[in-house]
């Protein structure tokens, strides 16, 4: 790790050497200087039983505990926590066992999955491949009150059950993206999940079962007896509670009533890193920042126009000045930490070239727009005033409109808008989530038609080989960034505050923390 | 007596509907709709479409109306979009927390501000009452959230003798509580310093004082009794928007009352929380308003129910 000292490893190279170095509980994402744990703290040597107990917050409250009707950073918290599902991916992106044992795919419209032995649910339900037709019934019954995931599955056609142990799903159309999107989806016990009851206690085969649920307050889980997985949980218990101050988070973290806070505000980090009690981590994330341009509209359906916004915002001194460095630029569509993922070059901030892509555009005069933001995300309204100041100097005049989120929405998905200063996630881990669902021009999220786009992602989709899926994102991508109606912005960082004696804590890029994995020295 | 009762109580349900169907209204009025806050950025207008027609919100208000009525009639307020849970058992779980919260404010603000008042109004213009009056001032005009995290700094972070934030011990109401208790007690305390010092110049204190009673029983058996009025006022107000939740300290200290969820619920237009939340404060404030105007009677037996 000699050149991260050096500082001349890049964030992304950065992550690669984190996530392969097991136990590595200390990360400086961005940060040339890496700090080793807190001094004083014991060896770390996980212990053999599961053992003591920690208490957390996440970023989210945890509204819904059914784990098969929401992929809400919340709900996946949840999720890992007390579920699994028939597939994983490791922190490398590679497909591992779950409670399925080995799978194969004997032609593009099958996947066949030999389901794990002697699992059971916490309630005592036995894990078979009834589970696996039930749980995804659930969600694509037509009469569903729980469909929250069928645009994941929704290529899926039949789900049979040649015995207790083999699943075969069958889809419509070859599906690339079915082994990914398995791996979000939770399986559920059968018999129990159809009761009421199920939703107030929920039940998976996960490592850890629910002891106390008090809504809005904590989620409090322990460790699962009969888990199937050999010395998982090393915590004997976990109390999810919720802070939502972050002053009061802070305070609690240094004094040890809190263990683990996801989520550290900018300027508390300084003082954080400074501490010897708490280690502070960052790690890599789906999510990004974007400008969205109404490509149905004037003067944004003209491309030209698109690409002189883009030349005419210096977007590296958001990232330095009002991000404060917790925040790297953007460099693509989706989030460099997602799978098929292409680096693309960044526009170079050059006014000069923006007028004079305007003057081409035949708008020497200017152009007025709207830019409809809401004070929910992070520094929303600096970069709003930055950008339109900055968007003034080439002649495109903005109107900044500040909107409750919930009318924000409203507003963006009905396409009335300029411009949106949008903050998204690909929250599956997987280019198809956010290329063919946002940009794909039948669902009319964007106003930007480009049908060789549209081909591409729907090829991309109808793949099975990862290689080809690949190439075809890549693609797209490179079509996007020329053509499409995105200022890309950045991509965050993400902060954990961890009490020393927290050991074994890994950032993974979709966020929920793995506590099955952590641990606690005496 | 009872015909005055019945006819508050008619009054009573009539208050409680208007404002339901008010929110009711006005929740399906504001811009903003439940299916796209529920779905967030990610999703698709035809995925809207089908929640919207899920939650029954294709249909017009009015029809929404009397589909919420009918089932309203028979205890059912619908269920939470976002959890699934019912509304009403979602408030009514979260109420003790509320009330537990709300109970030592009043009970702190009460016991503080007649001692103090009291002693300011015996003492008036004194140092001793000038000092009573800064500390009642900054109790009412310092912004709570900003007294909460001092509190927080000075108890939980440097000194370490209260819990930062949670609600499983009596030591973890006592932030909170001093927090939501300061603004009325500092307003109390000036109600009872100028009820105190307009009473005892009053005829009947003289009396009192000149048939020999001791200044102490003066003030609690003659004054006290009969500047309770304006206070009981003030405090059944109060607790009525107490009862709301007092969202700022509960999310200062992580405290587990409706107000939060109430919050919640309005940002995210989760209509039937929304819908309960109201029901329930609604009836509370109504039942609060009833049993103050009785304390009247027992308080001064001139006050007749007419």
């Amino acid at each position: 790790m000699s050149d991260l000292r050096k500082g001349r490893v890049s964030r992304r190279d950065f992550f690669k050497y984190a996530g392969s170095a097991a136990g590595v509980v200390v990360l400086a994402g961005c940060a040339p200087a890496v700090q080793a744990p807190a001094s004083g703290a014991a060896p770390a040597v996980a212990p053999a039983g599961p053992s003591g107990e920690i208490t957390a917050v996440i970023r989210q409250v945890i509204n819904i505990a059914d784990a098969a009707n929401n992929i809400g950073y919340a709900t996946r918290v949840v999720a890992h926590t007390m579920f699994d599902a028939m597939v994983k991916r490791d922190l490398a992106g590679n497909f591992v066992s779950g409670l399925a044992t080995s799978w194969e795919n004997p032609d593009p419209l099958t996947w066949i999955f030999s389901l794990r032995e002697g699992v059971s649910f916490h309630n005592g339900e036995e894990f078979t491949s009834e589970s696996v037709a039930f749980t995804i019934n659930r969600i694509l019954d037509p009469e569903s009150t729980t469909p929250a995931l069928k645009p994941l599955l929704v290529d899926i056609d039949t789900v049979e059950t040649p015995d207790a142990m083999t699943a075969v799903i069958r889809t419509k159309e070859p599906f690339g993206p079915m082994l990914n999107n398995l791996s979000m989806l939770m399986m559920l016990p059968p018999e129990y999940a159809q009761t009421d009851e199920y939703l107030e206690k929920p039940v998976g085969t996960g490592p850890f079962q629910l002891e106390e649920w008090v809504k809005g307050n904590k989620f409090v889980v322990e460790a699962n007896p009969n888990y199937w997985q050999e010395g998982k949980p090393k915590l004997q218990r976990v109390s999810i509670v919720e802070v939502p101050e972050p002053a009061t988070r802070l305070v609690a973290l240094e004094r040890g009533e809190l263990d683990f806070v996801h989520g550290i505000q900018p300027e508390d980090m300084k003082r954080l890193d400074a501490n010897p009690d708490v280690n502070l981590v960052r790690g890599p994330t789906y999510t990004f920042r974007q400008f969205l341009m109404n490509g149905g509209r004037p003067p944004f359906n003209d491309p030209l126009v698109r690409q002189a916004v883009y030349h005419a915002i210096d977007v590296d001194a958001m990232v330095n000045d009002i991000m404060g460095g917790t925040v790297e630029r953007a460099t693509s569509y989706i989030n460099a930490n997602v799978w098929g993922y292409a680096a693309q070059t960044p526009y170079p901030y050059d006014p000069d070239r923006a007028r004079e892509i305007l003057a081409d555009a035949g708008l020497a005069d200017g152009v007025e727009m709207e830019l409809k933001w809401t004070p929910r995300d992070v520094k929303a309204k600096e970069l709003v005033e930055f950008s339109i100041a900055q968007l003034e100097e080439v002649g495109i005049r903005g109107k900044s409109i500040e909107q409750e989120h919930t009318v924000w929405l409203e507003d963006l998905l009905a396409l009335d808008w300029d411009v949106q200063l949008v903050s998204g996630a690909t929250s599956t881990g997987d280019a198809d989530y956010t290329l063919r669902r946002i940009y794909f021009s039948g669902n009319n999220r964007t106003g930007w038609v480009n049908a060789a786009y549209d081909d591409l992602v729907t090829q991309a989709a109808r793949t099975t080989d990862l290689e080809e899926r690949k190439e075809l994102y890549a693609q797209a991508q490179k079509i996007a960034w020329d053509d499409g109606p995105n200022v890309m912005l950045f991509e965050d960082i993400a902060t954990y505050g961890l009490n020393a004696r927290v050991q074994g804590f890994e950032p993974w890029p979709d966020e929920p923390p793995r506590f099955a994995d952590m641990w606690v020295s005496s | 007596m009872a015909a005055y009762l019945i006819r508050r109580l008619a009054l009573a349900v009539f208050v409680v509907w208007g404002v339901v169907t008010m929110v009711f209204v006005v929740m399906r009025l504001v811009p903003g709709d439940p299916a796209n806050a529920f779905l967030g950025v990610d999703a698709t207008q035809e995925e809207v479409e089908q929640l919207r027609e899920r939650l029954g919100l294709d249909r017009s208000i009015p029809e929404q109306y009397v589909i919420f009525l009918r089932q309203a009639a028979g205890g059912d307020l619908g269920r939470s979009t976002y959890s699934g849970q019912p509304a009403l058992e979602m408030i009514i779980e979260r109420l003790p927390a509320t009330i537990r919260l709300a109970a030592a404010a009043l009970a702190l603000a009460l016991v503080t501000a007649f001692v103090l008042g009291v002693v300011a109004a015996l003492r008036a213009n004194s140092t001793l009452d000038r000092l009573i009056s800064v500390v009642t001032v900054m109790g009412q005009s310092l912004p709570d959230f900003w007294i909460g995290l001092m509190l927080i700094l000075v108890f939980a972070g440097i000194l370490r003798l209260l819990p930062t934030f949670g609600s499983d011990t009596l030591a973890h109401l006592v932030l909170p509580a001093v927090t939501l208790g300061l603004p009325l007690m500092g307003a109390t305390t000036r109600l009872v310093r100028s009820g105190m010092l307009e009473i005892l110049g009053q005829d009947y204190i003289r009396t009192a004082r000149a048939k020999g009673l001791k200044p102490s029983v003066v003030v609690r058996r003659h004054a006290l009794k009969n500047m309770l009025i304006p206070v009981v006022t003030v405090f059944g107000l109060r607790l009525g928007y107490l009862l709301g939740g007092s969202v700022i300290v509960e999310t200062v200290f992580s405290w587990p009352g409706v107000g939060n969820t109430i919050i919640f619920a309005i940002s995210s237009r989760d209509y039937a929380v929304v819908q309960a939340a109201t029901l329930v404060v609604a009836i509370s404030f109504v039942a609060i308003n009833l049993v103050i105007d009785l304390i009247y009677v027992f308080l001064d037996p001139r006050i007749r129910f007419a």
